[in-house]
């Protein structure tokens, strides 16, 4: 009798402990860690962004994307003073405006480019006011286009709600060219734009050696691909790490927990946001809630991870800067949203 | 029977208190944030689901941009 309360008391006691400890389960482990104390780069002059969500630095300029704006959804500013110098795609349901926008891809003639995913076409903003924006209408083929990135001077890269493919190639006049890889889920029986939105997936491509990343929103998986020779570099996280959905009605809704929100591929290295807090944990409290991530995962090139930056606050967006070894962030919790952060 | 009655009992009182220490620190930490910029919405209605609050996660039904889906 005795041993069997021994055992009981012994089980439970491990039973009770355990409870509190997991809170997350990490799908990557990495050898080290960083903390990172950012610093906040106040905005003058009175332009308001309400959820800024992407940055970019090309030329001293820092172009900030404002997915919830009710005027321009592009700001640029002067990176020394953050001084407001223009506002850019301007929201509204004329064919020059916008309902939406993606992402900010800069090319090497500093051109702003940008995607408006309920117009599904991919546009290079006019630098004048007076200017003509030249609009790319993607190929009907492809449903709700959510990312963007520059293959090269005429091609870009694509994911969609097809699922049928990973990513698609689209030429300058919208077409498709060719498609690529799959959606690397387990769950074959599932309908493909289901999976598509349950995997939907930030890109960032670097030309120079050809590497592809995509970084799952709703789960903890990276995908890197080599573009140049067309192969499956690695896919980390894919066990523990793939998105959590149930299939409502012919729609994904995710129960896991919101992932990356933004990935950067450099010449060395892999930089990806990871916020790793549960939709569980927001339905219940969602004014408690804080938007961002506070952790920047950092892998080479083949997928080995490297580090882990520990951030002193939420970003939801970031510009990597390897040469330099500066980070941009954007604290959308903050009346001041940008925020520097040095890590080399 | 009965120290291991009154072991038992010290052991789950241990526990519900390490778990109730963890919940004060979690929701202290929480009190400290507000939701800044986001504003409550209830859109995306597609017979089965609701999205929720202006964020950042794509919603299923709508394509707006949510806080959370369900």
């Amino acid at each position: 009798m005795k041993r069997i309360y021994t055992v009981v008391l012994i089980g439970l006691g491990f039973t009770l402990t355990s409870c509190n400890a997991t809170a997350h389960t990490e799908a990557v482990v990495f050898p080290e860690t960083i903390s990172l104390q950012g610093e906040e780069k106040a905005i003058p002059d009175s332009v308001y962004l309400r959820y800024p969500f992407r940055v970019r630095l090309q030329d001293d300029i820092l172009y900030i994307m404002d997915i919830h704006t009710s005027g321009y959804y592009i700001h640029s500013f002067t990176q020394k003073d953050m001084r407001h110098i223009a506002s850019l795609a301007h929201r509204g349901e004329a064919p020059a405006e916008f309902l939406g926008t993606e992402n900010i891809r800069i090319d090497e003639r500093g051109d702003v480019w940008t995607l408006d995913a309920n117009k599904s076409k991919i546009v290079k903003l006019a630098k004048q006011i007076d200017g003509q924006p030249v609009q790319i209408n993607l190929d009907k083929e492809l449903i709700r286009t959510l990312d963007f990135d520059r293959l090269n001077d005429s091609v870009f890269i694509v994911p969609d709600y097809t699922g049928r493919h990973r990513i698609s190639f689209v030429d300058a006049q919208g077409g498709i060219l060719k498609h690529a890889f799959q959606i690397p889920s387990s769950t074959e029986k599932e309908s493909p734009i289901v999976l598509a939105q349950a995997w939907r997936s930030f890109i960032s491509y670097n030309p120079n050696h050809g590497i592809l990343a995509m970084a799952t929103q709703l789960g903890q998986v990276i995908e890197i691909y080599d573009l140049k020779n067309e192969r499956v570099v690695e896919r980390i996280g894919l066990d523990e790490g793939a998105p959590w959905f149930e299939n409502r009605g012919g729609y994904a809704v995710p129960t896991g927990i919101m992932g990356y929100s933004d990935i950067h591929v450099g010449q060395e290295h892999i930089y990806a946001l990871f916020w790793g807090t549960s939709f569980e944990e927001i339905r219940k409290r969602p004014e408690d809630h804080k938007e961002g991530g506070r952790y920047v995962h950092v892998f080479d090139l083949k997928g080995k991870p490297i580090r882990k930056y520990v951030l002193d606050r939420h970003i939801t967006g970031f510009h990597i800067d390897e040469v330099s070894g500066k980070m941009i962030g954007l604290d959308v919790n903050s009346n001041q949203p940008v925020v520097e952060y040095v890590f080399n | 029977m009965k120290t291991y009655l009154i072991g038992l009992t010290c052991l789950v009182v241990i526990c519900i208190a390490m778990n109730a220490n963890f919940q004060i620190r979690f929701d202290s930490d929480k009190s400290e944030i507000t939701l800044g910029n986001i504003e409550a919405l209830a859109q995306g209605e597609a017979g089965n689901g609701n999205c929720w609050f202006y964020a950042s996660v794509d919603c299923p039904y709508s394509g707006d941009k949510v806080l959370y889906v369900e």
